[in-house]
């Protein structure tokens, strides 16, 4: 059985969340939560409305600005190219975001250029953050609409979003984030951050995969259009009836997240540091981005005399990846790691190791020895031992 | 030896680095950065001893780890003979990677070249 160490690409399930999911199947609320004439239908529709409020509790917003998706990519087309089409009346609107995002969110940039509307990116800083003073350099006039990412889902970096929502706020620009990789983890108040649309999975956070939410400020934004058309459930901005069981287990995951949130971030430091500083041991490796700024639970190491597939088939017992693992199927460099400036060698070279809440400081240290003796056997096969 | 077997022996990485100079080389490298050296001789008895480094992706080692293995104490006959196509079968070598038997190859050839040469 290897040891997973993939947290960033998925989670499994916490135990209370299969408990919840699997009494809400048993129970007699297997009614449709849209089907109110019965009380199958008012039953599901209490888990699906309590659920809510959990949820829209973990970012302090209302309920009411809580709509179910698909997860983060579908909360991703919505907030953007809903919101776009939405506001467009034929005139180009300005969008702004940067090369670090979720393929998701460039896509959805790519998807209203093509319907009229124009994109610039942001570089990130030479650490590979946007941090304020980036996000200033390279803002205009005339962005009506940015896109920044909380934690970057393949180094880990925390960008600076209180101080870019807080301009935005200021200069009337609407503020989407992508919380896919930080909901859960790292605090978020949607109300301080100045934050208008936030794309939530749940997921990454020991939750069932394939629900997740968008918030949508209900002042700022209010609406976006439906990008799936339909019954018109969640106020006629996305169709399609409710998974009750998936959104109880959500909440579940979110409620749990919020009670352990501390004491799963000090516990994922300590494995962190555990496995940097076996790793320390060894040289030539270097970290993508900085340690500072950085949610611990994710490492992207950079070995730029290996090859990350040969190291990761070398680490038999451990299941770590590339980067992403929406790229991590194909042959194409990483987009995160180019635009941050690494060379072609030193992307071939990066594997991503990511903790979670079921990381052992055993099992920390045990990757770290792993990765040593899996970095020497390939420097031996080059003849560079 | 199965694929995983052959990614992680060593019998015939050249290790030493100052015994290469009683060997042939020959380097093949792909576009993509992986190279592949193999060092080569002849006994008294004109039978091939050969050594290899190597750098690239899991299938890549592990394919030059088998080739180099049933290389040893082969006449330059059987040498040029040799298929190395059944390897891409024994490891299940996926189509996008089928230029690393180019690789494989290129190396190989030029290996048989010197050592008739020599």
């Amino acid at each position: 059985m290897k040891t997973y160490l993939d947290f960033a690409s998925t989670t499994p399930m916490a135990l209370e969340v299969i408990e919840q999911m699997n009494a809400v199947m048993s129970e007699a609320s297997y009614g449709n939560p849209s089907s109110l004439d019965h009380q199958f239908g008012v039953s599901a529709n209490k888990i699906v409305e309590e659920s809510r409020k959990v949820v829209a509790g973990l970012i302090n917003a209302d309920p009411d600005e809580i709509l179910w998706t698909s997860g983060a990519t579908e909360s991703n087309n919505l907030a953007i190219v809903g919101f776009h089409q939405f506001q467009y009346k034929g005139k180009p609107m300005r969008f702004m975001t940067s090369h670090l995002e979720h393929k998701s969110v460039i896509e959805c940039m790519h998807t209203i250029e093509s319907h009229g509307s124009n994109i610039c990116f942001i570089r990130p800083n030479d650490h590979g953050r946007i941090d304020f003073e980036t996000f200033l350099d390279q803002i205009d006039k005339d962005i009506i609409f940015v896109s920044c990412m909380h934690v970057n889902n393949e180094t880990g970096l925390i960008n600076d979003i209180e101080e870019i929502g807080k301009y935005c706020r200021n200069n009337e620009i609407i503020f989407h984030v992508d919380a896919a990789q930080s909901i859960g983890k790292i605090p978020i108040d949607v109300k301080d951050m100045c934050i208008d649309l936030l794309s939530m999975s749940a997921h990454k956070v020991y939750g069932p995969k394939g629900i997740g939410a968008l918030y949508i400020n209900k002042e700022t934004v209010g609406r976006v259009k439906s990008i799936i058309v339909g019954g018109g459930q969640e106020r006629g901005m996305r169709s399609g009836t409710l998974p009750t069981h998936q959104i109880a287990g959500m909440a579940t995951a979110y409620d749990l997240s919020k009670i352990r949130m501390h004491e799963d971030h000090g516990h994922i430091k300590q494995c962190r540091e555990a496995f940097l500083k076996k790793l320390s041991g060894i040289s030539g490796w270097r970290i993508n981005g900085a340690e500072k700024h950085t949610y611990p639970g994710i490492i992207s190491i950079s070995f730029p005399d290996l090859y990350s597939e040969s190291l990761i088939y070398a680490m038999e017992g451990f299941a770590i990846s590339r980067g992403s693992a929406c790229s991590s199927d194909h042959d194409e460099p990483s987009h995160v790691l180019k635009s941050m400036g690494l060379l072609d060698h030193e992307i071939d070279g990066t594997i991503r190791i990511s903790f979670g809440r079921n990381t052992t400081l055993n099992e920390a240290n045990a990757a770290a020895s792993e990765l040593i003796k899996s970095v020497s056997h390939l420097r031996n096969l080059k003849g560079d031992n | 030896m199965n694929q995983k077997e052959a990614f992680f022996d060593t019998a015939h990485v050249m290790q030493d680095s100052s015994a290469g100079d009683e060997f042939i080389t020959e380097l093949a490298t792909s576009s993509n950065g992986m190279w592949l050296k193999l060092f080569s001789r002849l006994d008294q008895e004109g039978k091939s001893q050969v050594y290899y480094q190597v750098h690239g992706c899991p299938h890549l080692i592990a394919i030059t780890s088998m080739l180099i293995s049933d290389l040893q104490n082969k006449s330059i006959q059987e040498l040029e003979t040799h298929n190395i196509k059944e390897y891409a079968e024994i490891i299940n070598l996926p189509k996008t990677k089928q230029d690393r038997l180019f690789l494989l190859e290129d190396a190989l050839k030029g290996c048989i070249k010197h050592l008739k040469r020599a």
